[in-house]
């Protein structure tokens, strides 16, 4: 053990001929955020995906608490503590936003549907359980919306913000999120940023993101990629003055 | 006045099963977004093998019943894996014809094991004899049968409504791919609900057939009437199917017996069209759920 819930050692991920991470290494530790930024293109996503399970590692390893990961799926690793968000909010549409985030807390706990059906009276009451929590987490992350609201009503913002609430429900350990501020505005972002900073220290936080302002307030630690590779990794202030990232990340930003 | 209170109450037997049938539909349409057009046929091939099976064992008619609804439950599970399962892309209408095709399959097995058509005595849960209820008389197994229907939709219903396997469904039947994503074992879930219908099936061909006979052709009422049933109910509402299920049994005794058993299946198809041109979305469903 080195002290971090997740150690990424020597990762790379390849998609035929293309390498898209590339012996990447990383370590987040216990409670911190962390947060990986780089140019479009760069494997965060990718990065991501490996950790959580959705893509398979073409080498090394990602170890979760000092135990390897790479064998397990991401239903599996959901379970472990190890919960995503993504790009495009993962939410389903025809549900409302309470029953999201209760999908969320089935998919993220154990529990046998069986014994649940020929036990009724102590369904209803877990259901009832998973409502209230629901609700409670709504209230804790302070999501100005109404449980009962069918989520393919509400815009990016809130989908986002639903989502993470979908991802926290279940108390994850580490909590994996993929571009949480792409296409909000600037209070969209402050509403999401003081959702994250509410549980800030209580878990584990991987983070992607473009919004380097978002970045330098909320992380402890920044790792930068470029072309699947890490280029720079530390403090969020040390990092922003790094001769390399700045051409890379800054230069980038500048080109687009 | 008495004439058509009498129909009614056989109506409402013969509606009970057509609940039963609708709920069926309404389960694979609440979870794989399908309508599975081999659902008479399975039944009809349950009982074919609940028949062939269990009857020469002489085993107690009630223990028959349950392991039916067991043999009902593997042959949904078997036709999900061999027939649904592969190169699943979650496309509603090539499931859709595979579903035809499977029908027409088990239709042609089923003539050709046992004959077309060709009626073969099935034992009666309960003996002849009936009761009076209010001053109508019914038969012990027009009740039964009724009762175990009625008992059957309750006890499935409920279990659909448990939170973890009713919301699980609605969110793959909402989104199969986002669903797999948010870690829902989309497989599983749609694997419970073909061992439901498949039970739910064979508890059909079971009750039925007591009051007509075993046959190739058993199911085939249940085809128009069961879909008008479950399109009338809503497709998406338990409660919709049994109590349309029951609306169209007693509306088939009433036509049947003031205008002529020849009308029953017009009435039905009156009744189906009118539904699907004037209230798509069924008394008890919502506006938005039809969709193939």
């Amino acid at each position: 053990m080195t002290g971090s819930i997740l150690d990424v050692r020597q990762a790379s991920v390849h998609f035929g001929g293309v390498v898209a991470v590339d012996e990447v290494n990383l370590a987040v530790g216990a409670g911190s955020t962390h947060a990986i930024i780089g140019p479009n293109g760069a494997g965060k996503t990718t990065l991501l995906n490996a950790i959580s399970g959705l893509v398979p590692l073409s080498g090394g390893e990602v170890l979760f608490e000092g135990a390897p990961l790479n064998k397990l799926r991401a239903r599996q690793r959901a379970r472990l503590g190890v919960v995503r968000t993504f790009q495009n909010p993962a939410l389903i549409d025809a549900l409302t936003v309470r029953e999201n985030i209760q999908v969320g807390l089935y998919t993220q706990t154990k529990s046998s549907s069986f014994e649940e059906a020929l036990g009724l009276p102590r369904a209803l009451r877990r259901e009832r359980e998973a409502r209230a929590r629901a609700d409670a987490v709504l209230e804790e992350l302070r999501i100005p919306v109404e449980g009962s609201t069918p989520v393919g009503a509400l815009p990016l913002g809130l989908r986002k913000a639903v989502d993470i609430a979908r991802a926290w429900v279940a108390k994850p350990k580490l909590l994996l999120l993929d571009e949480p501020t792409a296409g909000l505005d600037e209070s969209e972002i402050g509403e999401i940023e003081s959702a994250l900073a509410r549980v800030k220290g209580e878990i584990s936080v991987v983070v992607i993101a473009h919004h380097l302002d978002f970045v330098m307030r909320l992380a402890d630690e920044v790792t930068v990629l470029e072309f699947g590779r890490v280029i720079a990794n530390g403090p969020p202030t040390e990092v922003r003055s790094d001769p390399a990232v700045i051409a890379a990340y800054i230069g980038a930003a500048d080109d687009d | 006045m008495n004439v058509a209170v009498q129909a009614a109450v056989s109506g409402l037997t013969l509606g009970a099963l057509y609940g039963l049938f609708a709920l069926t539909v309404v389960v694979l349409w609440r979870t794989a977004g399908l309508v599975n057009f081999a659902q008479g046929s399975m039944a009809t091939l349950s009982a074919f093998i609940a028949y062939f099976l269990l009857i020469p064992l002489g085993l107690p008619l009630w223990v028959m019943f349950l392991l039916s609804l067991l043999i009902g439950a593997v042959l949904g599970a078997v036709i999900y894996t061999v027939v649904l399962l592969p190169r699943s892309t979650g496309d509603h209408y090539n499931e859709l014809f595979r579903t035809m095709g499977l029908s027409l399959f088990i239709v042609a097995f089923v003539q050709r094991s046992w004959g077309s058509g060709e009626p073969y005595p099935f034992p009666s849960l309960i003996g002849s004899g009936s009761v009076d209820v209010l001053g109508f008389r019914v038969q012990w197994l027009q009740l039964l049968t009724l009762v175990i229907a009625l008992v059957l939709t309750f006890a499935f219903a409920a279990f659909l409504r448990t939170p973890r396997i009713g919301l699980t469904m609605r969110a793959v039947a909402s989104d199969r791919e986002v669903s797999t994503i948010l870690g829902v074992r989309v497989r599983f879930v749609i694997m419970i609900a073909w061992l439901i219908v498949g039970a739910i099936g064979a508890a059909i061909a079971l009750l039925f057939t007591p009051l007509y006979s075993l046959s190739s052709d058993l199911m085939e009422p249940f085809l128009l009437k069961g879909f008008a049933a479950a399109l009338l109910g809503g497709l998406s509402s338990f409660r919709g199917a049994i109590i349309a299920g029951l609306i169209v049994g007693v509306m088939d005794a009433e036509v049947a017996v003031f205008l002529g058993p020849e009308w029953r299946d017009v009435a039905s198809f009156i009744l189906l069209l009118g539904v699907l041109l004037i209230r798509p979305s069924g008394i008890f469903g919502q506006a938005n759920t039809v969709r193939v």
